[in-house]
């Protein structure tokens, strides 16, 4: 594989990884900020 | 060689990313993904299910000697108390006054919904006249205060602080002063209680919320804190209020504790012997020139009133 192939191949799996984190945990606050304290408590032991 | 080298460096790096993701999945996103129940879908109330002037609704109904036709005041308030104004609404209020789209009421209703928070803004702004809650915040009154209102707070009912906990926890009481040492961060174990070997979660409310505001008064000043362990890994401990518990929300996953070893039953609200007790209000503008204001806090205070606070599940101020 090349080089420059190769290490721009690394850049976008690093840039969407990123990214992945950023939206999963967006989303999670976005689930926090409207969970109920009930459901939140029923669905953890 | 280098490129089965370079293909492996790759695949590390995704693998490794993936796993980063599963492991934010797994220590807290699934925990706040809802289930498919009505009751755990349920953030606050669902409004479909008391609304006034429907056959099908399952709020008290009791014939009233008072009908206002015009004039009519707004009304707003908390979720906990949905039931309560809506019954008020329906045993006074004209049929036609009340305009529900499926999702929440209009803005030329007689009735709003729009939870603790909105309801203080809104009884501040104009938006509502009178609105049933319990105890503003600090933050609620000063926001009256900068818009140079002053709020009146009727006691119209009252109801039961209530710490709820996951059913399957083993703890079933705690003592007032362990509550507040929980929540201050003295104990952080639910073993210092009886309990299994686990660190503790306590949750809190959103800044604002009744529940929440409740919570800082009960606490007295102390200051709440979170454990970062305990948020991870603990089993949680919580706060609301009784018959929302109890009566709204039933879900079979959490439990009520007794406190000081009495049970958070209507029976012990009433009789006094269940410790933490807080009023709710019916809260207006003292500048608000609506003649039918006074007239109807008249009447929730009457028997008729009190009689739907009593049957919807609270205690009467009476």
């Amino acid at each position: 594989m090349k080089e420059k192939l190769f290490y721009g191949i690394i850049t976008a799996v690093c840039i969407l990884g990123v990214l992945s984190v950023i939206a999963l945990t967006a989303y999670t606050f976005h689930l926090y900020h409207n969970a109920s304290i009930i459901s939140y408590i029923a669905s953890r032991g | 060689m280098k490129t089965v080298k370079q293909i492996s460096i790759i695949l590390l790096l995704i693998a490794f990313f993936a796993a980063f993701d599963l492991a934010i999945y797994n220590v807290f996103t699934k925990h706040f993904i809802k289930d498919t129940s009505p009751e755990m879908q349920a953030k606050s109330v669902e409004l479909s299910k008391y609304l006034p002037f429907d056959e099908n609704s399952e709020i008290v109904k009791l014939d009233s000697s008072l009908k206002l036709e015009s004039d009519l005041p707004v009304i707003d308030g908390a979720a906990a108390l949905f039931p309560v104004f809506s019954a008020f609404v329906n045993s006074v209020y004209p049929s036609d006054s009340v305009f529900f789209d499926g999702e929440n009421f209009t803005p030329e209703s007689a009735l709003h919904y729009t939870n603790t928070r909105g309801a203080y803004q809104a009884v501040v702004d104009g938006g509502a006249d009178i609105v049933f809650c319990a105890k503003p915040s600090a933050e609620q009154l000063e926001y009256a205060a900068e818009n140079g209102v002053e709020l009146e707070l009727v006691p119209i009912g009252r109801e039961a602080f209530v710490f709820i906990v996951n059913s399957s926890n083993p703890v079933d009481n705690l003592t007032v002063e362990q509550v507040r040492g929980i929540y201050s961060g003295e104990y952080k174990n639910w073993s210092q209680f009886g309990g299994e070997n686990r660190a503790i979660d306590a949750l809190q409310r959103n800044a604002g919320s009744g529940s929440q505001t409740a919570m800082l008064s009960f606490m007295g000043g102390r200051e709440m804190k979170r454990d970062l362990f305990g948020a991870l890994t603990g089993s949680a401990i919580g706060f609301s209020f009784r018959y929302y518990v109890e009566g709204i929300v039933e879900n079979s996953g959490v439990k009520m504790l007794s406190l000081n070893g009495v049970y958070p039953s209507k029976e012990n609200v009433s009789n006094g012997s269940y410790p933490i007790v807080s009023d709710f209000y019916a809260v207006y503008r003292k500048d608000n020139k609506n003649p039918n204001v006074p007239v109807l806090i008249e009447w929730i205070l009457s028997e008729d009133g009190q009689r739907i606070v009593e049957e919807s599940g609270y205690s009467s101020v009476k």
